[in-house]
């Protein structure tokens, strides 16, 4: 079965011709767009919607095939939406956004350094939030200078950091 | 010739110095600075400068395309998280 990634929900209808509010979360809203169909979970299952318009200017409106009416709209309020998770490993810009929860390790002495909580945008880079194990929160850039290997079935991370930077 | 030209770029001294220091060692180790002031330079290319918000020191790792910028430029001081009425 393939993979889901919850990308947002639909909100409420708009208008009388089956259009949907939808809340996309923002890192996967150039996936979202690109992607044409959108899944919905209906008691276990994906089902498919194509989608055949987006309008608004934040692109919140959609209009979804075989969803022409309000009441047919009104049934899919509250469902959650999805998207394949083939289609959002194209989105490079917030690839490192998935990287929560991975496990970081050091390259020279193989030692565990912590977990990323967060991974926050900052000017020019991305800045990784590393719950060590004494507590604190260590800032980690994100650049390739400093990533060795990312294993992401294991949800690992290996990193080869300059000297002082866990420190500061 | 404008006088910013004659001058030079600003680099604060003892960072400067700090730069020179372990561009010349093997190791790579953080700088730490409060020179928010001081303008990245060619030689800083490749180091990671732990640069002060105020609060705390930003590691920045310094690329080709931040030189002529500051180094204040690439360590916000402010972070906002929202308003609390668009909160859902």
């Amino acid at each position: 079965m393939e993979q889901m990634v919850q990308v947002g929900s639909i909100r409420k209808p708009h208008g009388l011709k089956g259009e949907l509010k939808v809340h996309i979360e923002e890192r996967y809203h150039t996936a979202f767009l690109a992607s044409g169909v959108v899944f919905t979970e209906q008691s276990g299952q994906y089902l498919p919607y194509f989608i055949v318009a987006v309008k608004g200017e934040t692109g919140d409106i959609v209009q979804l095939e075989e969803v022409s009416s309000r009441e047919a709209a009104e049934d899919l309020v509250g469902k959650r939406l999805y998207l394949r998770e083939t289609e959002l490993t194209v989105v490079e810009d917030h690839l490192y956004e998935t990287w929560m929860g991975f496990e970081v390790r050091d390259s020279t002495t193989g030692t565990l350094i912590g977990t990323i909580s967060r991974v926050v945008e900052y000017p020019q880079q991305w800045m990784a939030f590393v719950a060590t194990g004494s507590g604190k929160e260590a800032m980690v850039p994100l650049v390739e200078a400093f990533i060795v290997s990312v294993q992401v079935p294991e949800k690992r991370i290996t990193l080869e950091l300059p000297e002082g930077l866990l420190d500061l | 010739m404008a006088r910013s030209i004659k001058k030079g770029p600003y680099v604060f001294h003892k960072l400067l110095d700090k730069v020179e220091k372990v561009q010349a060692s093997a190791k790579k180790s953080v700088i730490k600075t409060w020179s928010r002031s001081s303008m990245i330079i060619p030689g800083m290319v490749g180091l990671t400068i732990a640069v002060h918000n105020g609060k705390t020191f930003i590691p920045v790792y310094v690329t080709e395309n931040m030189v002529g910028h500051k180094l204040g430029e690439f360590a916000p001081t402010r972070s906002f998280k929202g308003h609390s009425g668009n909160r859902k």
